[in-house]
């Protein structure tokens, strides 16, 4: 069995939806210093560097991880999966270290998405150009149109969807790096602008920018420091094609199959039967409230058949589980960090340093990724005690 | 830490495509026929295989999300996937990476880039700094000629015409080689035929843990983000990188019996040549000239386009080592250099078994 790898330092740069003032190596170097400083480490002990970073496009700037997150000297990967090159940094890290190739690596997720004229412009160049793009879709009537697909299927309504929303603002009130976070209530949701039906501006994460740093590590590093261990990993990816999901073997376009068969693996590792039951917690990398109640099954929660009544109990504090007690997703979602500010913030939870969105006694959480509507997942099971 | 563990990947199968344009097939549709071809050469399916590791770039695939739509092309089809914007030997190292971790016993590793459909000279120009590069019109391509240029100030080089002359022989003995394009535009002092020859290029290979080539090394390298901070006729991140594979397999240049530069341009592979020791400095583009066993097939004057550049010649390699009748220990040295401009660099010696 090879030796247990966890997290021994993070570090966050408040999420904005611009940062006029700072240049992306500022951004950079804010959350390194201090994912270093958490770990006790001078960088000199950092055997490689992963940087996320996608799209491309976004910043305006091309391969801006080269300038602002790689070190002279050490080796260096620039991970692209989307939404999920966050989590997908993370996991290529684990896998750096336990091919013996370092015993810390330092995982650099950073996103200058308020640089681009318009982020959904860049987000329709996904689709294909001749049959596609004329719809105009983009990565939010992806959304909807699952959102709709739940609503014929399940019964779900638009206060499903405002329900699940609300909790998170108020949720990431007590999240000091969610800049301009601010409590909504169900009818604040309702009345705000339809994007596209029937998904309205508050169920939709806004732009943000910002930087997210975390340090991961093995052996006696990592057993003499407060850890967050990994008990399980897991990634999995689809076709994007959304008519292709629709009606095979494997699950339709709503059950999240990459994200399920993620979770089955990361389950596996950690020896987790009864995730409802072990885990105290979860971080969902879920940029619209739709995706949140889509993961819900996915992850073993609930029977997707039972997904509108665990739906219910979520919105009602009824489930017997902690969700995104930073705000997740909809509150800040820097897209090429926000896979790894659901790490760092699970990791913060199982450390007991989450400050005021601390849960109790939180001890096993899971931070999942999401990239490409819905066609990248991973999941990542962090843990108080040594696996 | 040089790369060596307790389990080598191994090379199982490999295959590479490069042409000029054909609006006959999609890029989707390239990437599966290489795969494909990879898959056939190791003797498996998709069925056998636990991950893919790609490397693309958004802006030269002309996709804000590349994978998404090419992923599955390249076999990322509910399985694991992950990407790197990086040159194709960064995508070997990281899946050489989970066959040692124990992660996967067998791995697709593919790697492209259409000339034809994107531009990667105005690609390579949004990487640089849009206050202090910019503005000086920087390409990857210019910052070749600058090498270039340092380089011919510090050294002689009376073998550049040799050098040039025999590269594009290779290069046209190349069974590869597109027949039709043509040599990208050349930036002083370079001349047309020390350039690449931009191409649509996939290039795919199988990694497992049985098969005739074994990776034995693998090194990377970083140099400073600016170009003005780095020793620009000098390589040091690919030096590192290189470095490290030859300290990770245990063996000297001298022990090799095939070496693939990936460069873009004659100079880039000649100064490569000096940074792996294969050549004193000044004399790069002697050795070139005098070592046929040194970018057999023309390095990138017979195909190239980054990030599919380090996988191409790691192709090419193969396709040596495979050719190879000598008794002497077949040994191949493979180094390719990622944005901006080779800021970063990887590299891989592979053994025949």
């Amino acid at each position: 069995m090879s030796d247990p790898v966890g997290i021994i330092g993070v570090g966050q740069t408040p999420y904005r939806k611009r940062n006029s003032d700072k240049s992306a190596g500022e951004l950079a170097r804010t959350a390194i210093l201090e994912a270093l400083s958490d770990a006790g480490l001078e960088p000199d002990a950092i055997g490689a560097v992963i940087g996320g970073v996608a799209p491309d496009a976004l910043s305006g700037i091309g391969d801006i991880d080269k300038a602002a997150i790689a070190m002279p000297g050490k080796p260096y990967i620039h991970v692209n999966t989307g939404g999920a090159t966050g989590s997908s940094a993370l996991l290529a890290a684990k896998t750096w270290i336990d091919a013996g190739r370092a015993d810390v690596v330092l995982v650099v997720a950073l996103e200058r998405m308020g640089q681009a004229a318009t982020a959904q412009s860049i987000f329709n160049t996904i689709f294909d150009p001749i049959y596609e793009k004329d719809f105009v879709l983009t990565t939010i009537t992806m959304a909807a149109l699952r959102a709709t697909m739940l609503m014929n299927r399940d019964g779900f309504t638009g206060e499903h969807w405002a329900g699940i929303a609300s909790r998170n603002f108020t949720q990431a009130t007590r999240n000091p790096l969610v800049i301009g976070a601010k409590a909504r209530s169900v009818a604040d949701v309702l009345a705000s602008p339809v994007l596209a039906w029937p998904i309205h501006l508050y169920e939709a994460c806004p732009i943000s920018e910002g930087a997210c740093a975390v340090v991961v590590a093995r052996g006696d590093i990592a057993r003499s420091r407060n850890t967050a261990w990994i008990h399980g990993t897991g990634g999995f990816s689809d076709t994007y094609s959304m008519g292709d999901r629709m009606h095979r073997a494997e699950g339709s376009l709503i059950e999240m199959v990459p994200l399920r068969r993620a979770a089955q693996v990361a389950y596996r590792q950690a020896g987790v039967t009864d995730p409802l039951s072990q885990l105290d917690l979860l971080e969902l990398q879920a940029p619209f409230a739709i995706i949140e109640a889509m993961a819900y099954p996915a992850l073993g929660l609930c029977d997707i058949d039972a997904n509108r009544s665990f739906v219910d109990k979520v919105i009602a504090a009824d489930a017997p589980i902690a969700i995104n007690p930073s705000g997740g997703a909809q509150a800040a979602n820097p897209v090429s960090a926000t896979a790894l500010v659901r790490i760092a913030e699970a990791a913060l939870q199982v450390r007991g340093n989450a400050g005021d969105r601390q849960v109790s006694d939180a001890r096993l959480a899971l931070a999942t990724g999401q990239g490409g509507a819905t066609q990248f997942s991973t999941v990542c099971i962090l843990g108080s005690d040594v696996p | 830490m040089p790369a060596r563990a307790a389990t080598s990947a191994c090379i199982e199968g490999y295959a590479s495509s490069v042409g000029e344009a054909d609006a006959r097939r999609s890029l989707p549709e390239l990437i599966f026929g290489v795969v494909s071809e990879a898959l056939r050469a190791a003797g498996c399916t998709m069925n056998d295989v636990d991950g893919v590791v790609i490397a693309a770039h958004d802006l030269i695939d002309g996709r804000s999300l590349s994978s998404m739509i090419t992923g599955p092309a390249a076999g990322a089809y509910l399985r694991d996937e992950i990407r790197v914007s990086d040159d194709g030997l960064v995508a070997v190292s990281l899946a050489a990476a989970r066959i040692q971790a124990g992660e996967a016993s067998k791995v697709v590793v593919a790697a492209w880039g259409r000339v034809s459909e994107g531009d990667v000279e105005r690609s390579s120009r949004v990487a640089f700094d849009p206050v202090t590069e910019q503005p000086l019109g920087l390409s990857d391509r210019a910052v070749s000629a600058l090498r270039a240029s340092a380089y011919l100030r510090l050294h002689d080089c009376p073998a550049r015409d040799r050098a040039a002359t025999e590269r594009r022989r290779r290069a046209e003995a190349s069974t590869q080689r597109p027949l039709r394009a043509a040599p990208c535009e050349a930036v002083f002092p370079l001349r047309p035929d020390e350039s690449g020859l931009p191409s649509d290029a996939v290039a795919a290979v199988v990694l497992g843990i049985e098969g005739p080539h074994v990776i034995t090394g693998i090194g990377h390298g970083t140099d400073p983000a600016r170009i003005g901070d780095r020793r620009i006729a000098q390589f040091d991140g690919a030096r590192r990188a290189i470095a490290d594979a030859f300290a990770a397999a245990g063996r000297t240049p001298a022990e090799l019996t095939v070496a693939e530069l990936g460069g873009a341009t004659l100079f880039d592979e000649a100064m490569l040549l000096e940074a792996a020791g294969l050549a004193a400095p000044g004399t790069g583009l002697d050795c070139y000239a005098d070592n046929a066993w040194i970018n057999h097939a023309g390095g990138a004057a017979a195909g190239d386009c980054y990030p599919c550049r380090g996988l191409l010649r790691m192709v090419d390699a193969l396709r040596h080592l495979d050719a190879q009748t000598s008794r002497r220990p077949a040994i191949a040295l493979v180094a390719g250099g990622s944005a901006v401009a080779d800021q970063t660099a990887a590299a891989v010696i592979i053994e025949a078994r």
